[in-house]
Order: C-alpha cells, then sequence, then structure tokens
C-alpha cells in the first residue's frame, strides 16, 4: 500500500486511504516524502475569497454583540457605495457588500457604548463621507448701501426690486402701490412675500416694471421681492419656499395652430 | 418603614437574602444540559452522539411520502403525518462511518472541503470546518471548480505544508490548484453539479440525504434531514470533530 501511495506525483490520494484500519507508516518518512498543497483562504473555493472571508468576519463581529442594548432612536445607517467598498476591502461581488451592509445596519442600531472596537473600526469605515453639494451658482449679496436686488417675471411682463430695511414703503415706477395696482386683488399679490416673512412694516420696496399687463406686472413685483428677500435674509428661503412665493409661473399665451382660429377655437364644423 | 409605605433598599436586601436562605436550595439542576449554543464552539463528537441528539434536532423528519426515492426505502422507519421517518440506528451507523472517512482523510493531511447550501446554516458548518481550518463553500459551487479550475479576479495563494503543517513555501494557484481530497455536503438535491464534478474527478464525497435524495450519488451518504438547522448544525459539528480529531493526531 505504501508503494502505491509514494508512486503519485504531489501528494497522497485519499481515495486509496479510506480504510478503517490504522495507517502504520512513520511519520518521518510521511514528513519527508507527501508535502501537500493546502489552500491560505478557507473561501478558496468561492468566486470572490477576499469579500466571503470580510463578510464572515464582519458577521462575526456582529455575532459577538448578541446582548448589545439598541438606541431608542437612530438614524439609519447610510454606508459606503460598492464602488468604493471594493476599493477599501478588495472584494469583489455584490452579495458580500450586502452581507456587510446588513451587518453594519444591525451594528449602528446599538449604543456606542455597547460597541466593541472592531465594530467601531468597521462603522466609520464603510460609512458614507456626508459632502455638502458644491455649487458654481453665483449668490447675490446686499450692495454698500444693504440693497438687494431681485428680479421677476410672468408672462410677458418683467420686474425688477431694491429691497431695503425700512419702513415698510413700496413705490412702483415711481408711484405708489394703490396708484399703479388700483384692484386690491394685484395690491394683495405684490405684498404676499413680505406677508409671509412679517416684515410688511421692515422693509421698502422699489421696482421697476415693464412690459406685459396688470395682472401680469403684479405677479413679476412678487417674485421679485420673494427673491429679493432671500438677499436680505438667507433664512427666509424655506417659508418662502413653502408658500410657493419663490415659484416662476411658467404660463404663457398658447400658440396659435395651423387649422385652427386661435389655440384651441377651431373653424364651424361642417357636414359636407 | 410603616406597612404603607414601599420598601427601603436595605429592607430589600434583607428580604432578597431570606428568600434565598429559605427557597434556594430548592428546585432541580440540572447537570449536563446540553445546548445548541455551545455547539459551534464545543460540538459533540461522533462517537458521543446519540439517538436521543438526533431525535432532539429532527433528523428522523423525512419529506413528504409522494417525493420519494425508492432507492432510500432501506433507511426508512415507518410513515407517520405524511412524512417518512428515517431510521436514527442507520442515521447513526452511517454518520459514524462518515467521521471515520473524514478523521483518517486528516490525519492523512487531506484536504476536506465543506459545502453549504442554505444561509441558515452558513455559521454552523462556517464553525465546523474551522476547526481544521478546511475550506467552506458558502453559497454556490461553481461549476468547473475541479474540472476547469480558473484563475478569478485577483490571484490566489496556496502553500506547501509537510505533514506536521510547517509552511515548506509559498506558490500560485494558478500553478498548484488545490484539489480536495473528500467533500461534505448538507443538500444532495441543490449541488448535482458539484457532486457529478467530484465522481468524474474520483473525490469522494459525504453528504446528507433525505428521503426525496437519491444515495447513489455520494460516496458516503448519510440519511437524515436536510431542512431542520438542528440537524445539520448537529451533523456538520461531529464532521468537523472528526476532522479536527485526526488534525491533532497527525501533529502529535
Amino acid at each position: 500500500m505504501l508503494g502505491r501511495i509514494l508512486r503519485q506525483s504531489g501528494g497522497i490520494s485519499a481515495c486509496r486511504l479510506i480504510e478503517r484500519r490504522s495507517l502504520h507508516v512513520s511519520r518521518q518518512l510521511l514528513a519527508a516524502t507527501s508535502p501537500r498543497i493546502v489552500p491560505i483562504s478557507p473561501s478558496f473555493f468561492t468566486k470572490d475569497p477576499v469579500g466571503y472571508d470580510f463578510s464572515s468576519y464582519v458577521e462575526s463581529v456582529l455575532a459577538a454583540h448578541e446582548n448589545a442594548v439598541k438606541k431608542d432612536t437612530g438614524a439609519a445607517f447610510e454606508p459606503v457605495s460598492f464602488e468604493e467598498y471594493k476599493n477599501i476591502s478588495g472584494a469583489s461581488t455584490l452579495k458580500s457588500y450586502r452581507r456587510l451592509v446588513a451587518a453594519l445596519e444591525q451594528l449602528a442600531q446599538y449604543k456606542p457604548e455597547y460597541l466593541s472596537a472592531d465594530a467601531q473600526e468597521l462603522l466609520t469605515k464603510f460609512a458614507k463621507v456626508q459632502e455638502g453639494r458644491v455649487s458654481n451658482r453665483k449668490i447675490r449679496q446686499l450692495d454698500e448701501f444693504g440693497r438687494a436686488y431681485g428680479a421677476g417675471f410672468r408672462k410677458e411682463a418683467s420686474a425688477q426690486v431694491y429691497v431695503v430695511k425700512g419702513t415698510g414703503q413700496v413705490l412702483v415706477n415711481g408711484k405708489h402701490l394703490d396708484v399703479y395696482f388700483p384692484r386690491a386683488s394685484d395690491r394683495a399679490r405684490v405684498v404676499y412675500p413680505l406677508e409671509v416673512v412679517s416684515g410688511e412694516l421692515q422693509y421698502n420696496a422699489f421696482l421697476v416694471a415693464k412690459g406685459g399687463g396688470t395682472t401680469g406686472q403684479a405677479d413679476a413685483c412678487a417674485l421679485a421681492i420673494a427673491r429679493a428677500l432671500v438677499v436680505q435674509n438667507p433664512g427666509f428661503k424655506d417659508i418662502l419656499e413653502e408658500s410657493k412665493c419663490l415659484f416662476r409661473d411658467p404660463r404663457t399665451v398658447e400658440r396659435k395652430k395651423p387649422g385652427r382660429l386661435k389655440a384651441r377655437k377651431r373653424p364651424t364644423w361642417v357636414k359636407r | 418603614s410603616s406597612r404603607d409605605e414601599p420598601f427601603t433598599e436595605y429592607e430589600l436586601n434583607a428580604r432578597t437574602n431570606r428568600f434565598l436562605e429559605l427557597f434556594g436550595g430548592m428546585g432541580s439542576s440540572i447537570p449536563e444540559r446540553f445546548s445548541y449554543k455551545s455547539q459551534n464552539t464545543d460540538p459533540i463528537s461522533p462517537g458521543q452522539i446519540t439517538i436521543s441528539h438526533l431525535l432532539a434536532a429532527g433528523a428522523h423528519l423525512g419529506n413528504n411520502t409522494e417525493i420519494f426515492k425508492k432507492s432510500m426505502q432501506p433507511f426508512i422507519r415507518g410513515e407517520r403525518a405524511g412524512l417518512y421517518i428515517i431510521d436514527l440506528e442507520k442515521t447513526l451507523t452511517h454518520l459514524r462511518r462518515a467521521a471515520g472517512v473524514v478523521r483518517d482523510v486528516a490525519q492523512a493531511g487531506g484536504l476536506i472541503v465543506f459545502v453549504n447550501s442554505d444561509e441558515l446554516t452558513r455559521p454552523h458548518v462556517a464553525k465546523a470546518a474551522s476547526l481544521s481550518r478546511s475550506p467552506v463553500i458558502s453559497d454556490r459551487w461553481i461549476p468547473g471548480t475541479l474540472t476547469n479550475p480558473r484563475v478569478f479576479e485577483g490571484m490566489q495563494n496556496v502553500v506547501k505544508l509537510s505533514m506536521s503543517d510547517n509552511v515548506l513555501s509559498t506558490l500560485s494557484s494558478t500553478e498548484h490548484p488545490a484539489k480536495p481530497d473528500v467533500v461534505i455536503f448538507f443538500n444532495t438535491i441543490n449541488n448535482k453539479t458539484a457532486l457529478r464534478e467530484c465522481a468524474s474527478m474520483n473525490v469522494p464525497t459525504i453528504g446528507i440525504v433525505d428521503t426525496d435524495c437519491e444515495p447513489g450519488l455520494v460516496s458516503y451518504p448519510i440519511p437524515a434531514n436536510d431542512d431542520s438547522v438542528r440537524a445539520i448544525q448537529l451533523i456538520a459539528g461531529a464532521l468537523g470533530k472528526a476532522a479536527q480529531e485526526g488534525v491533532e493526531q497527525r501533529l502529535s
């Protein structure tokens, strides 16, 4: 039997050795003649050994927190992206990423004082980096006199405004608000943004309105004032956004189409 | 304190002590209680497993009588509640035989591979395999693992070990693919490709066969319930322990 074993190239074939009788082979002889090839990683026969080994490690860390106390409330854990995970860990499959995310979401529910050092390291390493969005938009500032500029548009009308801290006077094209907008509804529209921020008596507005018609100019003025108020105090943005003062109404006159008399009006239908 | 007021801390402590004095010695003490949790860290060896253990783990519950492989007939004890009941005496003998195979292979320095098919049994099988530092296939047997070993993303390293587990050299798996010497399956139905590959490459296999499985597909079948996590934990632990014993005998 030993001769057959030794003639095998490389290592011992276990097929020949599956006999319940004991091996009477000297240990030194075996050591000298039968070195064997053994994989290092326990996940050698898988598609992603690094990923599987890492997942096993992460799940073992989680399993150690059986008796940890959970937080009362907590924000959901935001993990790094799959690409970033691959870079950090060296894994390649989505499966290992999903196992990591599931385990970290569990770990993030526990109170920090009950987390082991390994758990804390994993949570910081694979947490999404919160970056503020870098915007290239130019933000308007108050000028040297404390004036905030705003421009508004509605249909064919446009309005420009300078809003400055004052007592509540509103001038449109040099005229008083009541004079320029005789209709109460138009006046209400124009000062609505100031009402929303409770600043009717705190700001003065100087408006220049052009184009369009009465209502169009009124809406344009309202939008201009709203935009200027945001420049005056960026804290007003939320409330103005919520009350839709910063919404630029995109509705315009619909074009005339061929085969029709106006945008929608059709010529009289004739039977024949 | 008066009868209306709640107990002070001192009184509570005194009452607790008195209670323990009077009643502490009462009740039953259960020595050597079997715990499934400690099964992973210190499993029962195959020589110590009894039919009671297998019964408690639900290893005797076969599948529905309607999905039945006739070649499993020798292992069936009877029928109950629409299921075939597996004869646990046969389970035990076959388990001990398979454990002996695993022990001998480990003692001779062979490579034992555990193949797990279910997510629930993954930690148990992994722990059993780690006792002898054996590889585990956790999810899916990649077709061609034996017949067409490929280079996966990232080169893998293997080591050349002596019989006393001294590292002789570190090699690349592309030139020296590691070949298993016995493969252990815990579900034969989901691993048909793997079983076929092992058979074609002359690798002996051990597997848990349920009443709807073909026992002839594996070299050493163990008739048992493959749906019960407890049963698989028990059997994986026994085989892992056998491998550990084999390794210890080799190194001593």
